[in-house]
């Protein structure tokens, strides 16, 4: 079985290169059979890689561990649902993940350009063929899946940490991600050769950008509630290279997502939009290999490994490309219309684009650090949470005000006098939220007032959009209020689509900052009987209890917990041993409160004496961290949904003359 | 063995797929030409009219939200209303499309 | 977009300039804060293995990478936890002291990282920095620093 699997993934790379040069031809020599071939050879690579998929499912779910790596990550005790997830619990199992997404994502691309951007498929076929190749030459050469061995009694197993609802959903959704944005790089490339540099490319790409900055920006929310939850230190964000290796897209992206609108519009940031889709590609090849192997930890684990050399090809012709096809084409790329006014929106989407791009650089810079002190100093050195925090910080203040900012102010030119009759209520909301929490005593961090402070600003311009634009509808249309907020939203999908992912972004921020700057933490050792007190809270110490699960023996603190004297119920905070995988892990114990903050415990041991040490964290509103998630998934389907309207005069535009037959 | 012959059989289904579309000469009708010049020139200008269109519609939110004064507002439209007039008087001198 | 001559003037001139030299400012500001910062705020630590720490590194915050040979007591307990890191190439070792969170893949013979300073013969450990480094390709944490930084 395993030859199978191997003999279909070398005939899907001889395919992709075969693709990308039936591509070439195609368009070339403006030859349509050419491009049916290449296309054919597309859907042989999506069907080849399926049965791939197909094999090595079936080897991790008959327990065959004469594959090497069903050995290395599941066990015959394993859950069923976590086997699933072994499939992407090795490097070999998740760049075929990759492959398998990348093919089907290729196929749809193609379908959905079909009319608009027929000239450019040849091109796109070639370009998504070859990133489709290269990942393939990985499965066949260094990382397959098919390696065999003598088959031990049984796997080693998975992680503990990793047999978690989260991590089932957590690595697809950032695989949908970054390979989603392999389709609007594509696009971009191929409109770059075709010579078609105006927007089309951006409109036709839009709705995968959308996708996968949404995807990601999912994937990284799940990987936080992961780590809050199961990880258990009692945070969500660590800047883990890992981490970090999602965010730098997603900002990229983020920045993008909002220069698009102003090509769109104007005409102009048609180079730097070409970057920003390169760079944020490039970035999640990057990502994609920085979680699967420790290239990062050290040059000489770099060198030593086979892969870092594929990674730092492909990222060499990524963007060596992009700056070749840009030189080509600068004549093309000519701005047709500049910035007319420091107070317009463009202006406030160019600064926007400047402090994203500088946040991603500072983090990328801390990612790369421990690299460049090793290879060009002596030492290798590396910065933590307090570097990556400074600028999260002293870029993301202005960036939060921005985003305040930006829906007051028109396209091309706004008036100053309207601009102080719309700063007036959402400015005064800031500042009396900013005196309000300082008289409650949260001016102990400056950074968490001046956020608190903007996040009110910034909520109150939002709302006041809602409203003045379904004001503007009744005094039009004469609508009741319910139909003209429905129909105003209905009509204009993409604006407040991101309105409601600017909410989302607001209850993150209030979030993730009530539950680090104003958080409460105390420890103790407790025997039978004795109570630690957290914030309002006391907790009771009854007694250890022992279970039993599938795959583990548990130990946990019983504990109660009172407030003000009424009962709130028993936590459980415990250690789980893994007796298959022989290690042990902690599981926290978390009681959300209705204010939607935390009461967060950690059980750090048990004594001979059957005293446990117990680690308790009071965390405000953290729960808003997850809700956000709903907002951002929210705004994002409702910028994504397709308008009927807009689809209806697309049509229109290419029907008013009759064009020849689609390729 | 078995799988040198399943390999095979779908090496050879996947090859009969890809090459079919070449084996015919190429005609005429394979020229991958979808527009000519002059139907790209006019579906250039009728996106540029659609564009306008659309920034006359947004102009409209915007001044009906009081985001931008009447002074600006009425510049802003004089001049997308220009832009799209322009288009479609450049749509309209080229030859008329058979219906 | 090219086909239509935009019917406005060319636009006033110095307002252009204008414009470009806020947004080169803004650039500047950028990276000038980028500069100022790494170069002067402390913001990085050196990354050594045990032999290198013990020489010419004394009293400076380090971040600590070794194996751990031997370990007894509790990191949560107020005395701590006392265990033996050699170092991942050479034999050298170090004693070091921990007190903090303890993550779950922790044992003898595991590789880790931990910040802290190596002082009078012993490796003094910032409380909650210590990081298993997994044979496979996953890196456990207990804690990196509480986001204390915020306040």
């Amino acid at each position: 079985m395993a030859l199978i699997g191997q003999g279909a993934l070398i005939l899907a790379l001889l395919l992709a290169v075969y693709a990308a040069g039936g591509g070439l031809f195609a368009g070339l020599g403006r030859d349509r059979r050419f491009l049916t071939s290449a296309r054919n050879a597309l859907w042989a690579i999506f069907a080849l890689v399926v049965i791939a998929d197909a094999i090595f499912l079936y080897a991790i779910f008959t327990h065959d561990f004469s594959f090497t790596v069903v050995a290395d990550t599941t066990s015959r005790s394993l859950p069923v649902g976590y086997m699933f997830t072994a499939w992407w619990g090795s490097q070999a199992g998740s760049l075929l993940l990759w492959v398998t997404i990348l093919s089907g994502f290729s196929l749809l691309a193609l379908r959905a350009t079909r009319r608009a951007l027929g000239e450019l498929q040849p091109w796109l076929i070639m370009i998504l063929a070859l990133i489709g190749a290269f990942f393939l030459v990985l499965l066949v050469v260094p990382a397959s899946p098919f390696v065999t061995q003598l088959a031990p009694a049984d796997g080693v197993g998975l992680n503990p940490s990793l047999q978690n609802p989260y991590m089932a959903i957590h690595p697809p959704a950032l695989y949908l991600g970054y390979v989603g944005l392999a389709i609007p790089f594509a696009l971009a490339m191929a409109a770059m050769i075709a010579g078609r540099t105006d927007a089309r490319w951006l409109v036709a790409s839009r709705r995968w950008t959308l996708a996968a900055w949404g995807f990601l920006g999912i994937g990284m929310l799940l990987g936080s509630h992961w780590a809050y939850t199961e990880v258990g230190w009692g945070g969500f964000w660590a800047w883990d290279p890992v981490e970090n290796a999602a965010l730098m897209p997603w900002l990229v992206a983020t920045a993008f997502l909002h220069s698009v609108m102003v090509q769109e519009r104007k005409g102009m940031l048609k180079v730097w939009n070409i970057c920003l889709i390169s760079g944020a590609f490039a970035l999640s090849i990057f990502g994609t290999f920085l979680t699967r192997s420790g290239i990062l930890s050290s040059i000489h684990a770099f060198v030593s490994t086979n892969i870092g050399w594929y990674f730092v090809f492909a990222l060499a012709a990524i963007l060596g490309g992009a700056f070749v096809l840009i030189l080509w084409r600068l004549p093309l790329l000519k701005a047709d219309q500049r910035i007319e006014s420091l107070v317009s929106r463009e202006a406030t989407f160019l600064f926007n684009n400047l402090l994203l791009v500088g946040i991603a650089f500072a983090v990328l810079w801390g990612v790369i650090f421990p690299l460049l002190t090793e290879g060009f100093g002596s030492v290798r050195e590396t910065v933590s949470t307090p570097f990556y925090e400074f600028f999260v910080i002293v870029f993301g203040l202005p960036l939060l005000l921005l985003m305040g900012i930006g829906p007051l102010i028109a396209w091309r030119r706004a008036s100053l006098l309207q601009l102080r009759r719309s700063f007036l209520y959402p400015l005064v909301a800031g500042l009396v939220a900013g005196g309000v929490m300082i008289g409650f005593g949260l001016g102990s961090s400056w950074p968490g007032v001046a956020a608190l402070s903007v996040c009110a600003f910034v909520t109150v311009t939002i709302l006041s959009e809602f409203v003045r634009g379904a004001a503007a509808r009744r005094s039009i249309h004469g609508e009741n209020w319910l139909v003209a907020l429905s129909r105003l939203i209905g009509r204009n999908r993409r604006r407040y689509g991101g309105y409601i992912v600017h909410l989302g972004v607001i209850l993150f921020v209030i979030g993730a900052v009530g539950s680090s700057a104003y958080e409460t933490q105390t420890s103790g050792l407790l025997k039978p009987g004795e109570s630690l007190k957290v914030g309002s809270n006391v907790l009771t110490f009854e007694g250890v209890e022992r279970t039993r699960g599938p795959n583990f023996v548990a130990r946990a603190a019983v504990l109660n917990v009172t407030s003000d004297g009424s009962n709130l119920g028993t936590l459980k905070p415990a250690k789980r041993s893994y007796l298959r995988e022989q290690t042990t892990s902690n599981e926290v114990a978390i009681r959300t409160t209705l204010t939607g903050g935390d009461l967060f415990i950690i059980l750090d041991g048990i004594r001979g004496d059957g005293a446990v040490q117990i680690k308790a964290f009071y965390k405000p509103v953290v729960a808003l961290l997850w809700i956000a998630g709903f907002f951002f998934v929210g705004g994002v389907l409702l910028c994504v949904w397709p308008d009927q309207r807009e689809a209806r005069r697309i049509l229109r535009r290419y029907a008013e003359e009759p064009l020849p037959g689609e390729s | 063995m078995i799988a040198a012959l399943v390999l095979g059989l779908i090496a050879l289904a996947v090859v009969i797929g890809v090459a079919w579309p070449l084996v015919r000469p190429a005609s005429a009708a394979d020229q991958l030409d979808p527009f000519t010049e002059g139907q790209r020139r006019r579906l250039a200008l009728r996106e540029e009219r659609d564009l306008a269109l659309a920034a006359l519609k947004e102009l409209e939110i915007d001044h009906a939200t009081h985001h931008i004064g009447d002074e600006d507002y009425a510049e802003l439209v004089a001049d997308y209303r220009a832009r799209a007039a322009e288009a479609i008087r450049q749509l309209d001198a080229e030859l008329p499309p058979v219906r | 977009m090219s086909d239509v001559t935009p019917a406005t003037p060319d636009g006033p001139k110095p307002g252009i300039r204008h414009v470009r030299l806020v947004i080169a400012l803004a650039i500047a500001s950028l990276l000038g804060t980028f500069a100022v910062y790494t170069a002067f705020a402390d913001s990085s630590m050196p990354v050594l293995g045990v032999a290198q720490a013990s020489t010419g590194y004394e009293g400076q915050k380090v971040r600590l990478e070794g194996k751990v040979t031997e370990t007894t007591g509790d990191a949560a307990d107020p005395r701590g936890m006392r265990f033996t890191l050699q170092d991942n190439v050479h034999s050298a070792t170090m004693p070091v002291e921990y007190r903090g969170a303890v993550p779950d893949a922790y044992r003898v013979g595991r590789a880790i990282v931990i910040d802290g300073t190596y002082e009078n013969g012993v490796f003094t450990a910032v409380p909650d920095t210590l990081v298993t480094k997994c044979p496979s390709k996953y890196q456990d944490k207990a804690t990196p620093s509480t986001s204390s930084d915020l306040s």
